[in-house]
């Protein structure tokens, strides 16, 4: 198991998007607080990045937690120059460059096995997401939807999320009863491209989904974060293609609005 | 990670005899075990050209066999890697022993 690990300490040109924010904008006390709960390393970049980054410059305190390091992927590198037991090695370096790309401040690894998420107690896991949910006090949670993650392991992390998230929302009522900051806090889901589909099985209307634009510095960073998970991402040719890449990770992500009434038309995440 | 070549993989099998290792094997889809201990008594490659098989007989009749190999990693020092790598290079198969245990 690992504590919270801080990338404070990088050099500065490494993490862009926070430089510009710290330039741009004096953290201070309502700075606003994101808290992302994924699986394995990537899942921030190759899902959401495009949201990390923005939420990053426009001053945003961002901890990621992801649950495993991808040791079980298949992707060795293009050709395959790891091995099962380099790549976890290897996949947390890259995880550390693309927070460093997307200007995520405060990763926390929770140290579970790849593809295993899914056999732990959901209980357990969520008292574990609640410790961090006390500790970060989000204003804002993204993480997988339990019907909709697309691998097991998303849909069990997300599980354990929404558990969490519910019990954290239900002490703080408890512990300052109307407060606004906490009753405002907003739980989202990440939706893949096609998301049509997938919002059929979970019945939600098309209202609950927040279309997020990405461009300009954040798709830059969205590029970066992709190319840092170079294990991952090597075989993906037109990412290797300057001009091609900022034409793919322009555009939209979507996420789903998990919590409080719905909010049509809502094109970002922070209030 | 190189294609396999068979007499190198045989003669770092049959220096597997006699010994105990940690095994980590696996197939995509299809599941996998990882740390499981047997004592070896005897380890062999068969095939005559690529895609290679492997058995592992080990003490209280006990069997490892991994079919579809193509790849392997021998680094002195290292635990054997045999693997079988997709056109593109992802892993669809995997065998590998330890002496220590593998990571959790």
């Amino acid at each position: 198991m690992r504590d919270s690990e801080m990338l404070e300490g990088r050099r500065p040109e490494d993490r862009p998007a926070a430089r510009r924010r710290t330039e741009s904008r004096q953290p201070g006390p309502h700075q606003p607080r994101v808290l992302a709960i994924f699986a394995h390393p990537d899942d921030e970049t190759f899902i959401c990045g495009g949201t990390m980054a923005r939420l990053a410059l426009e001053g945003a305190r961002i901890t990621l937690v992801t649950a495993t390091l991808g040791e079980m992927g298949r992707r060795l590198g293009q050709p395959a120059y790891a091995t099962r037991e380099t790549l976890p090695v290897l996949r947390e370096k890259e995880l550390r460059e693309a927070c460093g790309a997307l200007g995520i401040a405060d990763l926390r690894l929770l140290g579970l096995r790849d593809k295993t998420v899914d056999y732990y107690d959901p209980t357990d896991l969520a008292g574990r997401i609640r410790a961090i949910m006390r500790d970060v006090s989000p204003d804002v949670a993204i993480t997988f939807h339990e019907a909709i993650g697309g691998h097991p392991d998303h849909c069990a992390i997300g599980r354990a999320a929404t558990l969490a998230w519910e019990a954290w929302r239900s002490e703080e009522e408890k512990r300052a009863p109307g407060e606004k900051r906490a009753a405002e806090a907003r739980l989202y889901y990440v939706l893949w491209h096609e998301y049509a589909d997938q919002l059929k099985k979970v019945e939600q209307p098309q209202d609950r989904v927040t279309s997020v634009r990405v461009q300009g510095e954040a798709a830059e960073a969205r590029v970066r974060a992709f190319r840092a998970h170079r294990t991952q991402s090597q075989m993906i040719e037109w990412l290797w293609d300057d001009a091609k890449a900022r034409e793919k990770l322009i555009g939209q992500e979507y996420l789903l609005q998990g919590s409080g009434p719905a909010r049509p038309g809502e094109t970002w995440v922070l209030p | 990670m190189q294609p396999i070549d068979p007499q190198v993989v045989s003669a770092a099998l049959a220096a597997w005899a006699g010994r105990t290792a940690y095994v980590h094997q696996e197939t995509v889809p299809g599941g996998f075990i990882r740390n499981v201990r047997v004592d070896i008594e005897q380890a062999v490659l068969r095939g005559d050209q690529p895609p290679y098989r492997v058995a592992l007989r080990c003490r209280g009749d006990a069997w490892v066999v991994t079919e579809g190999l193509t790849h392997m990693d021998l680094t002195e020092g290292q635990p054997l890697f045999l693997c079988a790598l997709e056109g593109d290079q992802r892993l669809s198969r995997a065998l590998q022993l330890s002496v220590e245990p593998f990571r959790p």
